[in-house]
Parts: structure tokens; sequence; C-alpha cells
């Protein structure tokens, strides 16, 4: 039995039309340093960036110069918050509301920005891992400067109402970033309807290439922002740095196809979480950290009492799952999210990330889940719990 | 080959305590467990200083598992008073066991211990 990749939220394998896209760039004129537009070369590489900037920006109905390549989310987090409060903080504006449900590259700049002298408000999430929007409106206030909440949680698959943190923050004066990374291309997503002033995009785990991301800057209500690398002019010398060509078109491609597949993939991703969780029925002691309709069923994450994670996942075997999110997974630090959600230690180490994908079948949910219940019951047997 | 063993007394359950069908026979209980949530109770049945039978429930990382199984597995028959003498059961050469696992030694050693603590107390 070959292995069953379940950890799409980890990370997706490349799409077959992104990889035929990227192959014909590898081995045509495109090479060129897209800067160097004096020659064909480096015109070329320009060109072929521009399309896919523009094919970027109207997913999100954004504007072809809002949008400023990165090297993938973590970095645009970085861009973004750290970029924003260093251009526009004031002495009456300095305040950053964020959550402890925020991935590290949202958290760690915003505590770097408080070592710096600005003021940090980190929210809880609810119980099912999500902002709950009127404890959002009593915590912001005339010095809030910045907010920046996810869209799709990584580790739980909570989603976020950002359309209605968005209107809140507009109508406060509030800059408001999104660190999209785990929801675009998964749920449709208008960076102008929703009042979004920044957000952070990857492609890698919508079955493009790792290694690029973007960030959008709305260019009416931010303009400027500080960059936090030099040593080029690039991307309007917010971020510089020789353009990353064959990537770039690589996340276009994504992009492109996630357009036409997405309301397919959320009717697959929740037919693959019905039928696992169906088989899971009865298992005694398990919990699902988010499960209810604002979680994204792409990601399910499963606590056992008692149990440890790593174990399951070791008698497992043959499926390819996280526990925890996976950046943080070789330390044995508990998930800082579950902890914010207020899980018990003890479901926190017994908790499994199982995220299915585009090239998840019905019989792999099926097959997985069985596995993973016979997992459950085996580690119960050996702890003396029948 | 460390590997492998692992993976071999991960999968073992010839020594695993089963409530309803051991309760009966008599076995000393040694408990230990550790912050991380995880923990060993040995069981072990002396006859005459000799360890005639073991068992165990373990809850933890595969690796705490494996040596748990390993051990259980390589001290009945020996004398209560060897089955302190880790080296000797050679667990390192025996499972993978990384350098930030080696705590897991210390938490199988506390339950052998509390093993042979509650042996003393029934003597007493």
């Amino acid at each position: 039995m070959q292995d069953i990749y379940l950890d799409y939220a980890s990370t997706t394998p490349l799409a077959e039309e992104v990889v035929a896209e990227m192959a014909i760039l590898m081995s045509d004129n495109s090479f060129g340093n897209p800067s160097a537009t004096d020659h064909l070369f480096g015109k070329q590489a320009y060109e072929l960036i521009e399309n896919a900037r523009l094919e970027v920006a109207s997913f999100i109905n954004a504007l072809p110069d809002e949008i400023i390549w990165t090297s993938g989310a973590t970095e645009a987090n970085n861009l973004a918050i750290l970029g924003l409060s260093r251009f526009k903080a004031t002495d009456s504006k300095r305040q950053i509301i964020s959550s402890f449900a925020e991935h590290k590259s949202v958290i760690e700049p915003c505590k770097q920005l408080e070592k710096e002298g600005l003021e940090l408000l980190l929210l809880s999430p609810n119980a099912n891992g999500s902002i709950d929007i009127n404890e959002f409106e009593k915590a912001i206030s005339a010095k809030t400067l910045l907010v920046s909440f996810m869209h799709i949680n990584n580790e739980v698959g909570s989603i976020n109402d950002i359309k209605s943190i968005g209107k809140i923050c507009r109508k406060s004066n509030i800059f408001f970033h999104v660190d999209a990374a785990q929801g675009i291309g998964k749920l449709p997503i208008d960076v102008k309807d929703c009042d979004i002033d920044l957000m952070s995009l990857s492609a890698h785990k919508i079955y493009g290439p790792k290694g690029i991301g973007a960030l959008f800057i709305d260019k009416e209500s931010v303009g400027r922002i500080e960059p936090i690398l030099s040593g080029g002019g690039q991307e309007r010398a917010l971020r510089p740095g020789t353009l990353a060509t064959v990537q770039i078109i690589g996340m276009a491609s994504a992009y492109r196809i996630a357009k036409d597949k997405m309301a397919d993939d959320h009717d697959h991703l929740t037919a693959c979480r019905t039928v696992f969780l169906d088989n899971c029925k009865g298992l005694r002691g398990i919990q699902i950290n988010s499960n209810s309709d604002d979680t994204f069923p792409g990601i399910l994450s499963i606590g056992v009492k008692g149990l440890h994670a790593e174990s399951i996942i070791y008698d497992m075997r043959t499926i390819a799952v996280s526990r925890g999110s996976a950046c943080t997974s070789d330390n044995e630090e508990p998930s800082h999210v579950l902890k914010a959600m207020g899980l018990a230690q003890d479901f926190i180490n017994g908790t499994v990330r199982f995220s299915f994908g585009r090239n998840t079948t019905l019989e792999d949910a099926q097959f997985a889940s069985e596995l993973y219940r016979n997992s459950v019951n085996r580690l119960n047997r050996l702890r003396g719990k029948k | 080959m460390t590997q492998d063993s692992t993976r071999h007394y991960f999968d073992k359950e010839e020594h695993v305590f089963d409530a309803c069908g051991d309760q009966q026979c008599n076995y000393i209980l040694g408990t230990a467990s550790n912050p991380l949530g995880m923990q060993i109770n040995l069981y072990f049945k002396v006859e005459e200083g000799t360890i005639t039978d073991a068992k165990y429930n373990v809850n933890g990382c595969p690796t705490l598992v494996a040596i748990t199984a390993y051990y259980v597995e390589k001290v009945i028959g020996r004398n209560l008073e060897d089955c302190t003498d880790f080296k000797a059961f050679a667990i390192r050469e025996i499972i993978d066991l990384p350098k930030n696992r080696m705590d897991r030694i210390l938490l199988l050693e506390n339950a052998v211990n509390a093993c042979i603590d509650q042996k003393e107390t029934e003597v007493k």
C-alpha cells in the first residue's frame, strides 16, 4: 500500500498544469533578469512576470501594482506588519491587535514591534478557533494602528469573518492585514469588498511552487510601507532581489486553476471530511477541535484525550499527517493555537491534523480513518484503557 | 537496524497488561510519569527473588513504548536486584534513542525503582 498524503495544509504537490508551464519556461529564453529590460531576454521575463502579476491581482480583485512578489507568505507577513507599523505608527496610533491563533510569522514580527516600543494586544480565539467579532470590537480603540488576522487557521481550519472585521477596521480608520496563506484559492476573497489593506499570499498550499508568495498592498488606503530588506530597487524598492520568474509563473498558473476548481474542490473536501468522520463515529475520547459551519472542510484536527499524537502517527505508518502545525512540530512545545483555544493539555498532546486535498480520494479518506481508529484503539489498549 | 527494532518493539503487544485478564495474578506495580503526560505502569511477578513474569501499560512517544516493551521482554527471568542494571539491557544499542529522548530511560528507571520499592514494602 502506497503512503497516503493527508498533509495538504502543510504543503501541496504541484498541479500537473503548473509543472508543465514551469517546465516550458525553464528551457526557453525567459531566463533573463526581469530587471534587465535593455535586452530581449530580460524583456521577455519582465512581460511574463507582469502578466502573472495581473492574473494574481485579478484573482483577489486588486490592481496589478498592488501586488509585491515575496518569497512566500512568511516574508509577506513580516513585510506587512513590520513595514506598515514602522512607517505609519505615530504617538497616538501605535497599537497592534492580532490573535494567539496566528501563525508564528505574524506573532513574532508583532512581538518585535512591541520590543521597538509599540503596544501589542493578542486576542484569544473562541473555542472554535476563530475571532469573536464582539470581543474584537471591544478591543479596538483610537490608538489601534493595525489589525492582523488570518483567513483560515492552518491548524484547525476555523474561518475568520474577514468581511465583518474589515468593515469595522475601515470604519475605525485602522489598517487591516490578512494572512491568507491557508485561505487563498480555497475560499473566494475580494480585497475591496472585505476592506483589506494588506494581504499575504502563498502558492504552495494551492498546488503551486514553494519559495514564492506575494503581498497585496492597497494603493489608496496604505500607499507606502517601509521595506524590511535593502539592496535593490525591485518591486518599487519594497522588496529588493531578482524576481524568480519560473516560480511566479507557477504561482499565477496555480491561481488560474484554483479559480476554476474552487467550488468543486470545496465539495470534494467536504465529502472527504464526511467519510472520515462518519467512520470515526463511536470512537471514544476523541474531540474535533473545530467543527462548525465556520470550519474549512479540508482541515480536520482531532484530539484524543490522554494519547500522544506522535505515537498515533507512528502507528498509522502509511498516512502522512501532522501533529499541530508542521512548522513547529519538530519541537515538543504544545501547539500555541490549541492552547489559545482553551484545550486541555491532554487533548493537545493527542491532536493530529488530517488535511485533505484535490488528489485525496474518498477511499483514501476511508482507509485513513480506519487506520486512525485502529491506532487509537490499540494505543488505548497499550495504556490500559479499553 | 535500531529503527527497525524500535518499530518491532512498538508493535509488540505480547506483554501488555490486560486489566481484565491479568488482575487476578499477583503482580507488584511500579508507576512513573513525566510532565509531558507520558506514563509507564510496570507489573512484575516476583517469585523467590526472580522476576517470573512482567507486563506493562505505557502511554507516550514511540520511543518510550518501544523501550518499555523491549525492557519488559528482557527482564523476565532476571533477579529483581539486577533489573536496574540498565547497561546490561543495552537499550541504546537496540532501540533508536535520539539524544533529546534520553529522559525516557530515566522514566523507565523510575518505574522499575517504584516496583522495587513496592516489593520492599510488601516484604516489610
